[in-house]
């Protein structure tokens, strides 16, 4: 009896040695500041293009418009995690998105903003 | 002829199957359609559905498209008889995509002149590979639905690649300047054309 359940644990000790788990993540995009900003310091109509920029740094994209210019900010986050055994594998990622983005009139003052409801914890 | 076919699946069984997912971006709101009427403003879109995936201007305003991806591809493997098989197995993979888009086109006022969503399910492609017989990863190229939309910050990338793309960088769709894209569409068609690349 002794032996026989020896014969079937051993392989099975076997895989799980042979067996491995990985986990993985990278980060792409500008850093994504604007979730330190407090609520209330960019304000429609009074913010201005040079604040944004002080307080953010530098947008992922820079659009013109007809009469606007709009900055995107964007972080990109991808993360996963693989367990792999002798018979069966599985990779599971996910990439997450965290952006805002502003739209100024032409003389530069905040016209609309608005962060995505996604977010990446800093 | 039994005896093949029981070899067969053992031998399927003995090389071992994996299951690869990837979830690009949130999953969309596609109610958000019927709260935003025609006329709305721009703000009325971001109060919705946040910043879009893509913006571009237009000739006569702009547009919005959102998108998210979610990618599932399934392997399966045949151990290889003789010697070599205790080394390497082959490998079958074929993969499946599941796609949400919602694109809004605004006038240069921004009020919303038109907006539709839609949903699909597409095959991503089929590969097969030798491999060894622990590994797990990817054997379908499923580039064009994983591309990031980081990928407009690789602006400065543009003066290293062949010469067609490079002479078509200033109509790029990812500019924000000439227009959007599907992140799913094959760069072989429409504008990409232009770059001589295969379908």
């Amino acid at each position: 009896m002794g032996r026989i359940t020896t014969g079937r644990i051993a392989p099975l000790l076997a895989a799980l040695a042979l067996a491995g788990c990985a986990s993985f993540g990278a980060v792409d995009g500008v850093d994504n500041l604007w979730r330190d900003v407090p609520a209330g310091e960019f304000e429609n109509g009074v913010t201005t293009r040079s604040q944004v920029l002080d307080r953010l740094g530098p947008p992922s994209q820079l659009i013109s418009l007809q009469e606007q210019t709009v900055f995107y900010y964007l972080t990109e986050n991808t993360s996963g995690r693989g367990e792999v055994f002798i018979v069966w594998n599985r990779v599971r990622a996910e990439t997450q998105y965290d952006r805002a983005i502003f739209f100024f009139d032409a003389d530069g003052v905040l016209q609309e903003f608005s962060f995505s409801k996604e977010e990446i914890p800093r | 002829m039994l005896a093949r076919c029981c070899l067969v699946v053992v031998l399927a069984a003995l090389g071992g199957c994996a299951y690869l997912e990837h979830d690009i971006g949130a999953s969309l709101d596609t109610d958000a359609i019927s709260r935003i009427g025609p006329g709305s403003s721009y703000a009325a879109v971001l109060d919705e559905l946040g910043p879009p995936t893509k913006v571009s201007a237009l000739p006569g305003g702009m547009a919005f498209l959102y998108e998210h991806v979610s990618l599932v591809e399934r392997q399966y493997g045949l151990i290889l008889p003789g010697e070599i098989g205790k080394w390497i197995k082959a490998v079958y993979a074929s993969a499946d995509a599941d796609v949400e888009a919602i694109v809004f086109v605004f006038d240069n006022h921004g009020k919303l002149l038109s907006a539709d969503d839609e949903r699909w399910g597409s095959d991503a492609g089929a590969g097969m590979s030798l491999t060894l017989i622990f590994s797990a990863g990817s054997f379908t190229d499923t580039e064009q639905y994983e591309s990031s939309p980081a990928r407009a910050l690789d602006w400065g990338s543009a003066l290293t690649k062949p010469l067609p793309v490079t002479l078509n960088a200033r109509q790029s769709l990812e500019s924000g300047q000439n227009g959007i894209q599907l992140t799913t569409n094959s760069e072989g068609i429409g504008q990409h054309t232009l770059e001589l690349k295969r379908d």
